[in-house]
């Protein structure tokens, strides 16, 4: 295990923990954009009858992707925290080695190897959490993607009812550009994410430990 | 890194420095080690940056099994930013450390190891041969600070008090007492905050009977320069980075 690798690690986790927060703030403006939209299709009336569905559809894509973001932040934090101990791991098993053989000709050099062994062990087991935690990671992101895989349909339909809703469409018609930009952002940056956490875990199982 | 004998009876004193493998722009660091036949202490172990070199030096002398103690005079970075590393091999061994610094030395990355706090008044600690004595030398610098006092082999392990800023290389002992003071005035100038502080220590070591005086920084004292130094120090104004 190189430094580099442990570095990658470390700055991916703590990449794709901020970059996740973005979601989170995105689906919670969802959330108030589809609250003034249930307002205008409530002051619309009968013309504005075929938007209100809509609106608990998005609603409740909007609340999905904030539970699972809060899933994914705490999953992401773990991941930071696990980074930085492995991290720690691999220099101290750095240091040791540099120790055992620089100090090979020394009378007590034997009595560090127990001590080398167990930082070793303690280096693998880190490495399966770790794997673990990406992985449980990953299927949280595409989680996320199944949500708000429907969007675009979803937004194609608000714009014909929209379209209905006479005196009432230019306003009804910003709700759902503002849905269409959102959740395309989401997708982005989950799929940014995602392969993040794709190329982490090719560098663990590259690793030939 | 250079290893000496200072004091080799019943039990062993050692000093570790003088490290040829440190990088520059890291202050040269002495480290300490006393030997018994049933218990080894590291004193001031170091920074992370001389880790290797000291674990290293010390595996000629000790089994990292018979490593039992360890003693932080104070918080700072050269002195204990390497103990996360010890622990690794030294999972059972206690720090000895003033009791305000616990919770700050813990940032090392420490998880396991056994704090042993030194309460403000001092302490000791006995290793079979050897029996310690922990000194108050509060604010000399660190708000918390303790030296070691052997009264057998008559050391006095003085942390900061007594550093100099030397030269890559510089000898183990103090060979010249007046052209040491051009290398240490500066220093205890500075890092030392409080005459009254200064002046409580140096009468609290004059009652001792000291054949070496040991800083973590630069060079040792020996005979009569130990009282050399507590005459020069006495008489130096200290703090004087107040404008």
């Amino acid at each position: 295990m190189s430094s580099k690798n442990a570095e990658n690690i470390l700055i991916t986790a703590a990449t794709v923990t901020a970059e996740l927060s973005k979601v989170k703030k995105i689906a919670k403006e969802m959330s108030i954009a589809v609250m003034n939209a249930k307002a205008i299709s409530h002051r619309a009336g009968e013309a504005a009858l075929g938007f209100r569905p809509i609106t608990d559809f998005i609603d409740e894509m909007a609340q999905d992707v904030m539970q699972l973001v809060i899933k994914i932040t705490k999953e992401a934090f773990q991941l930071s925290q696990m980074a930085v101990e492995r991290t720690h791991l691999v220099s101290t098993e750095q240091q040791y080695n540099r120790i055992l053989n620089n100090a090979r000709e020394a009378r007590f050099v034997d009595s560090l190897k127990p001590a080398v062994s167990k930082i070793h062990k303690q280096y693998l087991s880190y490495q399966k959490t770790l794997q673990k935690n990406i992985i449980r990671l990953t299927q949280l992101l595409d989680d996320i993607q199944t949500s708000t895989k429907g969007s675009q349909v979803l937004s194609t339909t608000s714009r014909v009812e929209a379209s209905r809703a006479r005196g009432f469409s230019a306003s009804l018609e910003v709700v759902a550009d503002n849905l269409e930009q959102a959740t395309e952002k989401i997708r982005d940056l989950v799929k940014k994410s995602r392969n993040k956490l794709d190329d982490v875990l090719e560098i663990l199982k590259r690793e030939n430990y | 890194m250079k290893a000496t004998k200072i004091y080799d009876k019943q039990y062993q004193w050692f000093v570790f420095g003088r490290d040829p493998e440190k990088k520059a722009g890291i202050i040269d660091t002495n480290q300490y080690m006393i030997k018994t036949d049933s218990r080894t202490i590291l004193l001031d172990p170091g920074g992370i940056e001389v880790f290797a070199s000291m674990l290293t030096a010390v595996l000629h002398y000790v089994s990292v099994d018979d490593i039992t103690d360890l003693f932080a005079s104070h918080q700072d970075p050269d002195i204990i930013s390497s103990l996360g590393l010890w622990e690794e091999a030294l999972p059972h061994a206690k720090l000895h450390t003033p009791w305000i610094w616990e919770s700050f030395i813990r940032h090392f990355g420490s998880k396991n190891i056994t704090f042993a706090p030194i309460a403000d008044e001092g302490g000791n600690l006995d290793l079979g041969d050897a029996q310690l004595q922990f000194i108050p030398a509060h604010y000399l610098h660190a708000s918390g600070n303790f030296h070691v006092y052997d009264a057998e082999a008559k050391i006095l392990m003085s942390g900061d008090v007594g550093a100099a800023l030397e030269a890559e290389g510089a000898p183990m002992y103090v060979e010249d007492f007046e052209e040491q003071i051009d290398k240490m005035k500066m220093f205890h100038q500075r890092w030392m905050p409080s005459n009254r502080a200064k002046q409580d220590w140096i009468n609290r070591v004059r009652q001792l009977d000291i054949e070496i005086m040991a800083p973590q920084h630069g060079r040792l004292f020996r005979g009569d320069d130990v009282k050399r130094f507590l005459d020069w120090f006495e008489a130096l104004e200290v703090g004087v980075a107040i404008p």
